[in-house]
């Protein structure tokens, strides 16, 4: 293993540990919007240094295959990521004010102090 | 050494997935099941790239190309028949049937 390969794995194996933690989050966190907030930090993060690592790594590769596959690879790498970054926000937002919209706001916004958590509802279900 | 690596962040990435299917077979709210999904998508993306850097073929990278597009595509043709649904004067309802 070069030191390109060490900085390619530091970064893909942290990225994996943020991914992990963002599923987590997701399992066991109580509200919906707080779920929201921990879905978004795999989608944005951990796939940003999940590709970062994957960049480093596929110079690695530079021995096995000729420099112009190696771009290749690298501008496919990052045409994932901007994509990704730039469509996982307007989806959590669209999600986010669909269900504002459909009446989910009233478990962060308890009216008559009923209802004040997601957690007895996830007794019942 | 580095396929052994690669194995566990793919592990990883696997136990990600486990925890959103899990949330998406619980979730209190049809909301949640597409978060989760959402989730489980960007996850799969990252997955079928980690897939072909495994197996030694990054061609791979095209179908998670492909996978990305149609995950944000699939999210929000589900969030317009979920918006298209709504009807005000049933937001209660909504919420308890969902």
């Amino acid at each position: 293993m070069s030191v390109v390969d060490i900085i390619g794995m530091v970064f893909l194996l942290s990225g994996t540990v943020i991914c992990i933690i963002g599923g987590i989050g997701l399992v066991r966190l109580p509200n919906f919007f707080a779920r929201v907030h921990a879905a978004s930090i795999p989608d944005t993060l951990g796939a940003g240094l999940c590709l970062l690592g994957m960049m480093f790594l596929t110079v690695g590769f530079i021995d096995a295959y000729d420099t112009m596959t190696v771009a290749l690879i690298i501008v496919k790498l990052i045409s994932i990521g901007a994509f990704i970054f730039v469509t996982s926000p307007i989806s959590g937002h669209a999600l986010t004010k669909a269900a504002y919209r459909n009446g989910l706001a009233g478990e962060i916004h308890p009216i008559d102090g009923q209802n004040e958590s997601n957690d007895s509802e996830e007794v019942e279900s | 050494m580095i396929d052994i690596l690669y194995a566990v962040a793919a592990f990883g990435i696997l136990f990600s997935m486990a925890l959103a299917l899990i949330r998406a077979s619980r979730g209190p709210t049809v909301f949640d099941r597409i978060l989760a999904v959402n989730m489980f998508g960007t996850m799969t993306v990252i997955f079928i790239g980690l897939m072909g850097y495994l197996a030694k073929r990054p061609e791979f990278l095209d179908i998670a190309l492909v996978y990305a597009l149609m995950n944000f595509i699939s999210i929000i043709a589900v969030l317009r028949y979920s918006d298209f649904r709504v009807n005000p004067d049933e937001e209660v309802e909504n919420h308890e049937r969902s």
